[in-house]
């Protein structure tokens, strides 16, 4: 479920990546991602974890002295998440730092760490002007998930309406959805070129804005096609997330447990996921 | 023909080309084996942020 959730947050990916040593492995010794050590390690910090049959484990963050600093539900959002990954970090500066040639990084990779932090006053005053356009972008990012939303709207309509065309139109989608406003958002996601960057995230959007129009089917299809389109792809994960939960009627009965029998996402992950895809939760408007 | 056998045999002894995991394309830079991650930890100064499975991952990187 995290990787159809929190972890296609690139605050999240950014902060694990930059500031955590992130590690997966399977607790079964038979699973090729299983690793004794690893697994010795965590069942000292969780010996609920030792036994055949365990609860989900959550993630663990750990000092590598085997000291447990905290840890988030396997089943967190991605609001959750990312104050879990700030809280530790917040609660043990020590292991924050900046890493060996901070200094030589752009401006714009160290703003982003900030923001990722949750130090946006501090992104803001790194970006100091005059700025370059992909910054501007960042900062009209910042303002959109501060809630700023006419703010960012303004910056982005002072960005090249050639060059930022494919940005512009997933930022002003996403500027929707948080008004609420899924038919414009679902008509600036639709302006998205087919091969853009962003297109994978585009096209999930756009299906989130057809399910909250009452177009389940055609939302469905739009998240099949991308799943079929882009394979593996963080917002292929979510798409799949969407639309293991959802039929052409509207939301799937939800499963209340964990099972690996029944039939599996298009992806082939099981169909347990979690328990509320937030994007389809959301009530807009 | 030698050197490619060993060369082989190298790459299939490696974890990390074997680890399920590569299939993952959220963009999170996993650490492994355990004991490199829990070096670099210490090293870097950083905590480890680690996600254990309990439902056992496939070779398809079902998880």
């Amino acid at each position: 479920m995290l990787r159809s959730g929190p972890f296609t947050d690139e605050r999240v990916v950014g902060l694990l990546n930059e500031l955590f040593i992130p590690v997966y492995f399977d607790l079964s010794p038979k699973s090729p991602a299983s690793d004794a050590d690893a697994k010795a390690f965590v069942t000292n910090l969780k010996p609920e974890l030792g036994g055949s049959r365990v609860p989900t484990p959550p993630v663990l963050f750990a000092t590598a002295d085997g000291a447990l600093l905290g840890e988030a539900s396997n089943y967190a959002s991605e609001r959750e998440m990312l104050a879990a990954l700030r809280d530790v970090l917040r609660q043990n500066s020590k292991y924050a730092g900046p890493s060996d040639g901070e200094e030589k990084r752009p401006r714009l990779a160290r703003a982003r760490t900030h923001h990722y932090l949750g130090k946006d006053k501090a992104a803001i005053a790194l970006l100091s002007e005059p700025r370059t356009a992909h910054e501007n972008l960042f900062m009209a990012q910042i303002a959109r998930r501060a809630g700023d939303l006419d703010k960012a709207e303004k910056i982005l309509g002072e960005l090249d309406s050639n060059a930022f065309a494919d940005d512009i139109a997933v930022e002003l989608g996403l500027i929707a959805f948080a008004r609420g406003d899924v038919k414009t958002m679902r008509v600036r996601l639709a302006a998205h070129s087919e091969e853009g960057a962003r297109a994978p995230e585009a096209r999930y959007f756009l299906g989130v804005s057809l399910f909250h129009l009452g177009q389940h089917a055609e939302a469905r299809l739009a998240w099949k096609e991308l799943i079929g389109k882009y394979g593996e792809h963080p917002f292929s994960y979510r798409a799949d997330w969407a639309y293991t939960q959802t039929t052409d009627d509207g939301p799937a009965a939800a499963p209340t447990s964990f099972t690996t029998q029944g039939p599996k996402s298009l992806l082939g992950r099981h169909g347990y996921m979690g328990r509320k895809n937030p994007d389809l939760a959301r009530r807009p408007g | 023909m030698l050197m490619a056998t060993i060369a082989l045999l190298s790459l299939s002894q490696d974890p990390a080309l074997e680890h399920p995991v590569h299939l993952d394309r959220t963009g999170i830079e996993w650490a492994f084996p355990f004991k490199t991650a829990q070096k670099r930890a210490r090293e870097e100064g950083r905590l480890l942020a680690i996600k254990p499975v309990a439902f056992g991952t496939t070779v398809t990187g079902c998880w």
